[in-house]
């Protein structure tokens, strides 16, 4: 099993927020959170965190796709990923 | 005689009280014209105390012109107000909403040959996608790519050529990636329009190891 840890950053406006793979994080500002929720990759927790819900595929050397799990898992050996320069992008 | 002056004392205290009120009614009374007749050409305000001020609730002047609250008020509506609301104000608040609604969702990371999704909009929706515009990183020069899919069918794939560090291109109309390279997302220039009416998922990818960025302006109709 390999973990999605990608670091990735999404704006609204003159808003951002960063965060790694699936990991939850928190949102202070409600209206920022709600237009988050409205893009709709995201997921709300029971404590109130969001979640990045969004699919992702990642490509296999034998040209298919395999997506990662709502936890963040890929049930995948990393070399059969495809090679790619920054495979720190999963552990 | 300590007795009889603190009836005294108590009776003129009711007296007082009892003047206070009535002058009260009066007043009541010769506002009534105002406050049953609705009569604007004398200006109509409802005030009640808050914190030991009079604050307005609704004035209704000469024009007019209907004034909800004042400054240092809040007036809420329903949190839905579309049965509350006649016709031509729900079709007000409606586009009002669209406008709100209108967004610019921008997603960066080292996407490297996975597919992220950035726009996913339910099959309730309607709306459309205005601009794509995708910028490679500094480890270029590189392509990028954005996948389509609209009410689950079969995705759309387009592919750019090679982008120069630390520029950007545009989806252009006709579903092709502008093909020279540019400074910044200039987002007006790479004008596209995708309407839709059901489902819409938005992802994204970079051919190589790039932190890559992609801006989507799409609104959505209630």
């Amino acid at each position: 099993m390999i973990k999605f840890t990608q670091l990735m950053t999404f704006g609204l406006g003159d808003k951002t927020v960063s965060f790694n793979g699936r990991e939850p994080f928190t949102i202070g500002d409600k209206d920022f959170k709600k237009e988050l929720l409205a893009i709709g990759v995201f997921e709300e927790q029971e404590n109130g965190d969001l979640v990045y819900s969004g699919a992702v595929s990642v490509p296999m050397k034998d040209g298919s796709e395999a997506n990662i799990d709502p936890r963040g898992f890929l049930a995948v050996n990393k070399d059969d990923m495809k090679t790619m320069p920054d495979k720190a992008s999963f552990r | 005689m300590v007795y009889k002056m603190l009836l005294t004392h108590q009776i003129a205290d009711q007296l007082a009280e009892n003047d206070k009120v009535f002058n009260d009614l009066l007043t009541a009374v010769a506002d009534f014209a105002n406050f049953l007749q609705f009569d604007n050409t004398k200006g109509i305000k409802g005030e009640v105390a808050a914190g030991g001020t009079y604050k307005s609730l609704v004035v209704l002047d000469a024009s007019n012109i209907v004034q909800l609250g004042q400054s240092g008020t809040e007036v809420r509506v329903p949190a839905d107000p579309s049965n509350a609301l006649g016709v031509a104000t729900k079709q007000y608040a409606d586009g009002v909403q669209m406008f709100r609604t209108q967004a610019k969702v921008s997603a960066s990371s080292g996407t490297s040959g996975a597919y992220l999704t950035i726009l996913n909009q339910a099959a309730t929706t309607r709306g459309r996608i205005k601009t794509i515009s995708m910028g490679q990183g500094t480890l270029g020069p590189g392509t990028v790519s954005v996948r389509i899919t609209i009410d689950g069918g079969s995705a759309v794939t387009i592919t750019s050529s090679a982008i120069a560090d630390n520029n950007w291109r545009g989806l252009l109309p006709g579903l092709l990636w502008s093909t020279a390279d540019q400074a910044n997302e200039n987002l007006t220039s790479t004008l596209i329009h995708i309407s839709f009416n059901t489902s819409i998922l938005i992802e994204a990818t970079s051919a190589n190891a790039n932190a890559a960025t992609i801006t989507i302006v799409y609104e959505k109709i209630p």
